[in-house]
């Protein structure tokens, strides 16, 4: 078993979720509330990922991120590196294509709750920012999980972006998937089959976690 | 500068219709305001207006010597800045909160142990002792209405508000409830607001009522004048008065106007009606019902009927008459077992003078449908 790789895996997996909730959380609320007209635009390109081959995603990341784009060279005059082929051009890749898999289910949570419990709280004196901490978060919590989890067991799967983006460099973007990948490509299916099992195990406890967790935050 | 609330504004609430808000309601005591009309007519959204969740297109709505919005200056004040308390026709209270945290949500800011003092003090008020570590969802209807009202009551606004506070009871609950309410409520010397489409809680809980219909204020006044002397016809049928019959104006003498009408002749107090043609309001609960006399011996107001309809409504009957014009009256029912009454019978329908209140018509409508069933 390729150790390295589930770490790295975990790494990414855990980076992607976080940022997806400090990212998505704002993004989805606005989106739940806003009654601006481009809404729709907004969602569809939050939804896109969905729709599109990850290869389609990573291609694009490649083009506008590399070292003969503007965004790429500006980076690299920042960071000193570049972006593709890293830790952080996969991170990118992988925040980018688990977009829907966070912002949808928070975006749901955050509209079934009831207008009328965000109204009670401002007629209390509670300005919009404590009423969001206090009464729409935590009634919000299931579908707020639910998204984490989603993004996280998803991202841990991710392949497609991060090859391309990523390549397949050992303890730096060779992930858990990748190196099933390579390990078929260089027929030792044992290997490939050990992280397989992984992940399929991996990946059943997680959605049955998120059945059990979800059911029993439901109001009685 | 008033030293109350007053309102006048306009604001579309669903296509084309648009409620024109007139109100006037001092705020130095405890003093009940109806808003009452049928549902749909704007009544929740004026008071969301009031309170600041909506927002008017026009007017003007200030409170003591504070402007809570003015179109002209484009003044708006959120709910949190106008120290207001609403009651949310459904309680809206917080699931995932207990009664003391829900009744204590709106004392941000406080020390812990004032705080704590506070909802103590509330929850005894409110007969909510033992009840503070459950949750809304273990509440009974009743509690859940106390708790809402414990809530909004617990910051000592300047205003509160209630949207329909006892629809969500059942009748036996509402009855109840309806008689306490009041009580509860004036012990907060504030000024309250109330919305209802129910005409006895109207008339049990108000001073005064602001009746409404299809976003227009139609009358104003104390409960007495509303329902006794509506108006207008609209505001006739919308307080529920069961018979309004066209009629004409024959004489007035000492006081007393004789109307013709289909039926027969009507002796009322003449009033200050002027025109000829009138409208005759008669409450259900006005008329009473006899077999018909032997000879041909009718006293004033009484009226040769044939019964149409028998509709038993919980202790009372509807009894809807044909007198040459639609009548309705409301009898207990032994009333109608001690006069056996079918439909299809013949008696005789006296209707108490006193009680019949005279609209002014305008003669254009002569040739509408004569009585009206509400």
């Amino acid at each position: 078993m390729d150790w390295t790789a589930v770490g790295l895996t975990l790494k990414l997996a855990s980076c992607t979720t976080v940022i997806l909730f400090v990212v998505g959380v704002p993004l989805a609320y606005w989106l739940s509330v806003t009654r601006w007209r481009g809404r729709f635009l907004v969602e569809s390109i939050v939804a896109l990922p969905l729709v599109l081959p990850p290869t389609v995603l990573g291609f694009y990341i490649l083009m506008t991120l590399g070292p003969n784009s503007l965004p790429g060279q500006a980076f690299e005059s920042i960071f000193g590196r570049t972006l593709p082929f890293s830790f952080a051009g996969i991170l990118l890749g992988s925040v980018l294509y688990n977009l829907p898999f966070s912002v949808r289910p928070f975006m749901a949570a955050f509209s079934r709750t009831d207008r009328k419990l965000v109204e009670a709280s401002w007629c209390l004196g509670r300005s919009p920012w404590e009423t969001f901490w206090r009464i729409t978060f935590p009634l919000s919590r299931p579908g707020i999980v639910t998204g984490m989890v989603l993004t996280f067991a998803h991202s841990v799967g991710e392949f497609g972006v991060v090859l391309m983006v990523g390549g397949n460099i050992p303890g730096v973007t060779r992930t858990l998937s990748i190196a099933i990948y390579d390990d078929v490509q260089a027929l030792d299916y044992a290997s490939a089959g050990q992280a397989a099992m992984l992940l399929v195990g991996f990946s059943l406890v997680i959605l049955a976690a998120v059945q059990l967790t979800t059911r029993r935050e439901l109001p009685v | 500068m008033t030293n109350g609330l007053s309102a006048s504004f306009t604001k579309r609430y669903a296509r084309n219709v648009a409620i024109e808000a007139e109100l006037e309601q001092p705020a130095d005591s405890f003093s009940v305001t109806v808003l009452f009309g049928p549902s749909g007519c704007g009544k929740t959204t004026l008071l969301r207006c009031l309170a600041g969740l909506e927002r008017p297109e026009k007017g003007v709505i200030r409170f003591q010597d504070e402007t809570w919005f003015d179109s002209e200056r484009s003044t708006f004040r959120s709910p949190q800045q106008r120290d207001i308390g609403f009651c949310f026709q459904e309680f809206a209270l917080f699931p995932h909160l207990t009664v003391r945290q829900n009744v204590g949500y709106g004392l941000s800011g406080r020390k812990s142990h004032d705080r704590t003092n506070t909802v103590n003090e509330m929850l005894k008020r409110f007969e909510l002792s033992g009840l503070g570590e459950r949750y809304p969802h273990q509440l009974s209807g009743g509690q859940q209405q106390r708790t809402a009202v414990a809530r909004s009551l617990v910051r000592k606004p300047r205003l509160l508000l209630l949207d329909e506070p006892l629809s969500a009871l059942d009748t036996a609950l509402r009855d109840e409830l309806r008689s306490t309410l009041r009580q509860l409520l004036q012990q907060f010397e504030i000024p309250v607001v109330l919305v209802t489409h129910d005409r006895v809680e109207a008339i049990s809980l108000a001073d005064r009522v602001v009746v409404m219909d299809a976003g227009k204020v139609r009358q104003r006044g104390t409960v007495d004048e509303v329902f006794s002397y509506p108006a207008d016809t609209t505001v006739a049928r919308i307080v529920g008065v069961e018979t309004v019959a066209r009629g004409h104006i024959i004489s007035v003498e000492d006081g007393w106007a004789t109307i013709e009408i289909p039926g027969g002749r009507l002796l009322a107090v003449a009033s200050s009606i002027q025109t000829q043609h009138v409208h005759v309001c008669i409450k259900g609960e006005d008329v009473s019902l006899a077999r018909p006399p032997e000879q041909d011996s009718l006293r004033p107001n009484q009226l040769p009927a044939r019964v149409q309809r028998i509709i038993p409504e919980g202790p009372l009957v509807r009894v809807v008459l044909d007198c040459g014009f639609q009548l309705v009256a409301l009898v207990t029912r032994s009333t109608i077992e001690g006069l056996q009454l079918h439909v299809g019978d013949a008696v005789t329908a006296a209707v108490r003078t006193p009680a019949i209140h005279l609209l002014p018509a305008s003669p254009t409508e002569a040739n509408s449908p004569t009585g009206k069933v509400v």
